[in-house]
């Protein structure tokens, strides 16, 4: 609550003085009455004892008249309204006025009393005079004589307490009169000072919001004196100071803001010059990536054709020299396309392109085919090149195995390019598990030059080497490590260096992943006891562990105990040439008689027949030995039956005599590889020059292949294979890109328009194999190039599944092909009712990611039905066709139905 | 100032006395000390008792016992035991007469500063018509009043006697002596204090001089004042009983201290022991003195001359007499 000055001034004037006056007025007033009241009560006394002592002569006399004039004279006075006399017996004498106490009365006490009825006071005193004691000695010997009478009657007088209570009224309202006039005075002298303050504070108040207000002209009369005179002097002096400052400031605003427009206009100006600079960077960039896509195209294609035709010179008969010097070609072209792939896949990270694409992968195979691909390089150098794989790792886990093949490929190539002696060890172990989730670790240790503590953190940088010597020797771009670090860490992992100079270095990558289905590994070499010897230990543990897996008992062999060797069945040496150099080898062989393979680190053809060393051992084999190579060894010296599919698939190229490509590539150079490979496997396949003219041929025949150059003129590849699909013709047909384009390579981006596989040139002779086995069950149905039949009425005799094709697939492994279809059937049972709830849902994207599963499921599957079904529900989902999804999704639900219950009904045993 | 005297000052006292004289009674030989009884310590009977042993003090044969009643109680046989030697006993007061005359009935008894109206009723209660005892009174003689009412208001010719019934004979006695000294008298008497207001007023407008006979009735608290102002508005001098009286409003008073009385007692005994043939009878106090009330005396217009001449003056009237 907030009190203004007027409300104070006047409580502080009035209250005090009020409420003094008011006390004042009380005491004064009480004091009155009490005083009153005593003197009243004082004469009432009076008279009753005066007239007590005068009446004692009366009483004892008997004297009425005396009596009489007594209460005459007292009776006259003020008040006195009765007066009575009363004898020793209480019995009434004498009474004058109007007494209401009578006869007998009982109030009359020895003494002195007084007591109030209504508007009358009684005062009783009893009647006792003079004593005059004579106290002589003859008196007192009398002692006979009788005693006075103490007391000989009493007075009682009756007053009036009318004009005393008359008398209370008027000092009372004496009293009031006399507070009201001192309040009232000092009312009036409140508000005369309150105004008299108040006016100059009010005008100074109202001066004070007005200054507020930014009326900085207002001013205060100046008619006050004291304390307020020079709060007015000052206020106007402030405000006049004010309102100078104000002027003055209002300048400098003024100049302030034509400095500001001024330094606006000149920002707008270098905003202007920095949207340009700016557009221009834009530009450059996007310049920079054109460059990028063109150098992609532009220069990976002349080197994949290097490459190609240095692979197919190499094939044939050509002399040491010519051979060597093509080889030395196909070399330096791989490694010129290694540091474009790298420079290209540098920018890809850089702008974000690179997204992971995890699916179930066999970890050992992949470790094994890196090894395959490096260990040439290491045996360049007599390097000792091992890969343990410890038994608790997954058989098969889901991650990006292409990425983590390209991790291990630049790990491993930096170990082989930085060791010039000694060994390269690669452990793959289980770091952490839990449920589902797994921490897998790989490490590279290599033997070679180590790295500076104070190196180690560079090593990361892009386009860094420790030392540039080494860049003028290895070459390189320098963005391996980078490269693999931001591929790693993009998988939810991270890599560790540790290093010592000059003690070599180890690399470790750790990342989660989730495991696949577990294999049961076959054990080929059941039965056979293995002596062996290897000149490395951690190489020695990996071979006894290969071996062991494959089921052989192992012993390690003792050139000076003959009797253990003796129990072999084999005997298995693995040594560096460096070794065998040295005579090590002939001191093993000497004593043998058994069966003897020889692995060496060597790549060389030449190293790898048993006549090249002089018949010592029977069967040669690169180092390390892949499973199947030493399957292949111990089959071909007789010591098991045991026939690599791979090989029997890969290897007959005329199995793929009927098998109907096409061939869509603008560059001629490019057209003349493919054909050349396609030839060698005994393939006449129809290539055109560009998209269109692949479109027509696809209208006027059925293909089991059609592989289309992405970049083309008149039609690029995307737009032909969707016009393929859209056709109707060819629909069951596999279309694959090639696109020199590393950012190209996912081909969930291209799946849309029908193109089932994305692969980034040159086509290796390995992929174009796995291309034709893929399209090796349609074979038969592909074999009359004649118009495809519409899927709808084809597909009705079309089993769910395929399971002669599965065990092909799955080189007879039953119980892979078992694993797989459960997998299926699991994968459907959970997707049919989501798919159906998403369609409700009118969530088409996530349908077709759904359906697109199902799609690529199938058709490693065998169920060719279930494929064409999610193809054909996919693409309707591509292209917006969504009044149409309906009949789709009814038949992609039936088919999904069939194989799930078809899978139920299956029986492998009874397969052959 | 004090004369020593016969008690037969006059005829008509020999008379009374010889009315109630020991008959026959003679006192052994005072060889032993005299029993002097009293009933507590007031003032006047130690006065007395002092002047008593002053004037014996000469006198070897004279030796006086005090005993105080009240701090003693008396029996026959322990009163016997106290001085049994004492051919008399000697009571100083009416409570120690009384008791005396009580506990030794065949003991003569000599009383003093009793009244005479109290020795006569402890005569009548205790011994009446035998001898054995004796008292020199308090009272003043009859005449001896009337004499100083002469001398001293010689224009005085009537007298009022305001008494009560115990002391009609006393006012009898003095309206006897006035009317022989040529005085009309005029009497009062009140049975109650109250009367008093009644029978004064009168008694005042017929009387020049007022003689109240000490009596406790007459001179109580509660009428002294009114009995001293009603006669002094009257302009009625009161004559007195004793100094105190004088001092009260009296204008003059004939009396006998302890002193005066101890002497006259101390004479007795030396006579007694002097002659053993003397007959002791009642008697007045032979030794007396005045006082007057000189303010009194003024307010009322009276000229008193000198309080010491008039003393001479009454004791030689008693001397020629």
């Amino acid at each position: 609550m907030q009190i203004d000055i007027r409300k104070w001034i006047m409580a502080l004037a009035v209250v005090p003085l009020t409420v003094a006056s008011l006390s004042l007025s009380w005491l004064f007033t009480r004091e009155q009455i009490e005083q009153l009241q005593q003197a009243f009560s004082a004469r009432s006394v009076n008279l009753a004892t005066h007239l007590a002592f005068n009446t004692e002569y009366g009483v004892l006399a008997g004297n009425q008249h005396y009596l009489d004039r007594l209460l005459v004279t007292i009776v006259s006075e003020p008040d006195v309204v009765a007066a009575t006399i009363f004898s020793a017996d209480k019995t009434r004498l004498l009474s004058r006025g109007t007494p209401t106490v009578l006869n007998s009365p009982a109030k009359l006490p020895p003494r002195l009393s007084h007591w109030s009825e209504g508007h009358r006071q009684y005062i009783s005193a009893p009647i006792i005079g003079a004593r005059v004691e004579l106290n002589d000695s003859y008196l007192n010997e009398l002692s006979t004589s009788q005693a006075d009478t103490e007391q000989s009657g009493w007075v009682l007088i009756e007053m009036t307490t009318q004009s005393i209570t008359l008398q209370k009224q008027q000092i009372i309202t004496r009293a009031w009169i006399t507070t009201l006039v001192l309040m009232s005075f000092t009312l009036l002298l409140a508000v005369w000072l309150s105004r008299r303050i108040l006016r100059p504070v009010t005008a100074l108040s109202t001066a004070v919001t007005d200054l507020a207000q930014g009326k900085l002209e207002s001013r205060v009369s100046n008619q006050s004196t004291g304390e307020l005179g020079i709060l007015e002097r000052g206020f106007n002096d402030m405000a006049k100071a004010l309102e100078q400052s104000h002027a003055n400031m209002q300048q400098k605003i003024i100049a302030a803001t034509a400095n500001l427009q001024r330094a606006n206009a000149q920002l707008e100006q270098q905003n202007q010059a920095l949207e340009l600079a700016n557009y221009r960077a834009n530009s450059a960039n996007e310049a920079k990536t054109r460059f990028i896509a063109n150098m992609s195209h532009e220069l990976r294609t002349p080197v994949s054709s290097i490459i190609g035709f240095c692979r197919l010179l190499s094939k044939t008969n050509t002399d040491d020299t010519t051979h060597r010097q093509i080889t030395f070609i196909e070399q330096s072209a791989s490694h010129l396309l290694g540091i474009i792939n790298d420079v290209l896949e540098f920018a890809s990270i850089e702008e974000g392109k690179i997204t992971l694409d995890p699916t179930p992968f066999n970890l050992r195979e992949a470790l094994h085919e890196v090894i395959y691909l490096m260990r040439p390089s290491a045996h360049e150098q007599d390097l000792t090149l091992a890969c343990l794989v410890y038994d608790d790792v997954p058989e098969r886990i889901i991650a990006d195995g292409y990425r983590l093949k390209q991790v291990l490929i630049n790990l491993i190539g930096n170990a082989i390019k930085f060791t010039t002696q000694g060994a390269i060890d690669i452990r793959c172990q289980i770091l952490d598990e839990e449920d589902d989730e797994w921490t897998l670790c790989i490490s590279i240790h290599d033997s070679g030059i180590g790295i500076p503590a104070d190196k180690i953190s560079s090593l990361f940088q892009p386009f860094g080497q420790i030392d540039t010597s080494n860049t003028r020797r290895h070459g390189g771009a320098g963005l391996g490590l980078m490269i693999s670090r931001d591929l790693v860490q993009l998988m939810g992992g991270n890599i560790t260096v540790t290093s010592n100079a000059e003690e070599g270095s180890t690399f470790e990558i750790c990342w989660p992943v989730q495991s696949a289905e577990t294999i049961e590994s076959a054990k080929p070499l059941s039965g056979l006891a293995i002596a062996l010897y290897d000149d490395n230990e951690f190489s020695k543990t990996t071979l006894r562990h290969t071996l062991s897996r494959l089921g052989a008992q192992c012993s390690l062999y003792n050139a000076e105990a003959t009797d253990s060797s003796d129990m072999a069945t084999a005997y298995v040496f693995s040594l560096t040439r460096a070794a065998i150099a040295r005579g090590d080898l002939d001191t093993l062989t000497k004593a043998t008689r058994k069966p003897t393979i020889l692995i060496v680190n060597s790549s060389d053809p030449e190293q790898l027949q048993p006549a090249h060393y002089h018949g010592a051992v029977d069967y040669c084999l690169p180092r390390p030995a892949h499973p199947h190579e030493l399957l292949t060894a111990f089959s071909r010296l007789g010591l098991i039956d045991w026939r690599d599919d791979r090989q029997a698939i890969a290897t007959p190229p005329s199995e793929y005599r009927q098998t109907k490509v096409l061939v869509a590539e603008d560059a001629a150079i490019n057209r003349e590889l493919i054909q050349a490979q396609l030839n060698h496997h005994g393939i006449q396949a129809l290539i055109v020059n560009d998209g269109l003219a692949a479109v027509e041929a696809a209208k006027q025949h059925a293909f089991d292949l059609i592989i289309l150059d992405l970049h083309m003129p008149v039609m690029d590849g995307i737009t032909a294979a969707r016009r393929i699909r859209e056709a109707g013709h060819n629909t069951q047909t596999s279309i694959v890109a090639l696109t020199a384009d590393i950012t190209m390579t996912k081909h969930e981006d291209l799946s849309r328009y029908g193109i089932q596989e994305v692969i980034l040139k040159p086509l290796s002779d390995e992929t174009l194999v796995r291309l034709l086995q893929v399209t090796d069950h349609s074979q038969q149905g592909a074999s009359e190039p004649e118009p495809v039949t519409d899927t709808a009425d084809g597909g009705s005799d079309i089993m769910p599944i395929d399971i002669e094709f599965l065990l092909k697939q799955a080189r007879g492994n039953t119980q892979f092909v078992r694993q797989t279809l459960d997998m299926l059937q699991q994968e459907l049972t959970q997707q049919q009712p989501e798919i159906a709830h998403l369609i409700e849902l009118e969530a088409w994207e996530e349908v077709r990611q759904l359906v697109h599963k199902i799609h690529g499921a199938a058709s490693y599957c065998g169920t060719t039905k279930l494929k064409q079904a999610a193809h054909d529900m996919e693409a309707a989902l591509i292209e917006q066709r969504l009044q149409q999804i309906e009949q789709y999704w009814c038949s992609l639900s039936q088919c999904m139905s069939e194989v799930i219950t078809a899978i139920d009904q299956l029986t492998l045993d009874s397969q052959p | 100032m004090t004369l020593a005297g016969q008690p037969k000052t006059s005829l008509t006292a020999r008379l009374l006395l010889l009315a109630v004289l020991f008959v026959g009674y003679v006192p052994a030989v005072m060889a032993n000390t005299l029993a002097l009884f009293h009933y507590g310590d007031s003032p006047a009977y130690q006065e007395l008792i002092s002047s008593l042993r002053e004037s014996l003090a000469s006198n070897p044969a004279g030796a006086v016992k005090t005993i105080n009643i009240a701090t003693s109680p008396l029996s026959p046989t322990s009163l016997s035991g106290l001085a049994p030697s004492s051919p008399l006993y000697i009571a100083v007061g009416t409570r120690a007469t009384e008791r005396l005359m009580a506990l030794a009935p065949d003991k003569p008894v000599l009383s003093v500063l009793i009244p005479r109206q109290n020795a006569d009723e402890i005569v009548a209660k205790y011994r009446p018509g035998s001898g054995q005892f004796a008292a020199i009174y308090m009272d003043q003689p009859p005449q001896r009043i009337i004499r100083l009412l002469q001398i001293l208001l010689p224009q005085a010719k009537s007298l009022g006697v305001l008494a009560t019934p115990a002391t009609t004979q006393m006012r009898d006695e003095i309206i006897a002596v006035a009317a022989a000294a040529r005085l009309k008298t005029t009497s009062g008497t009140i049975a109650q204090t109250a009367q008093l207001y009644q029978e004064l007023p009168s008694m005042l407008d017929h009387c020049d001089v007022l003689y109240p006979v000490p009596d406790p009735r007459i001179y109580a608290s509660t009428t002294i004042e009114y009995l001293f102002l009603t006669s002094y508005r009257k302009h009625v001098p009161i004559i007195g009983f004793s100094e105190t009286s004088v001092r009260a409003g009296a204008v003059a008073a004939v009396y006998s201290t302890p002193t005066q009385i101890g002497k006259q007692l101390a004479s007795t005994i030396k006579s007694l022991l002097t002659n053993a043939e003397d007959i002791i009878t009642n008697t007045y106090p032979l030794l007396f003195d005045i006082k007057i009330n000189i303010q009194v005396a003024r307010s009322l217009g009276l000229k008193i001359t000198d309080q010491a001449a008039i003393l001479l003056k009454l004791q030689s009237s008693e001397i020629r007499k």
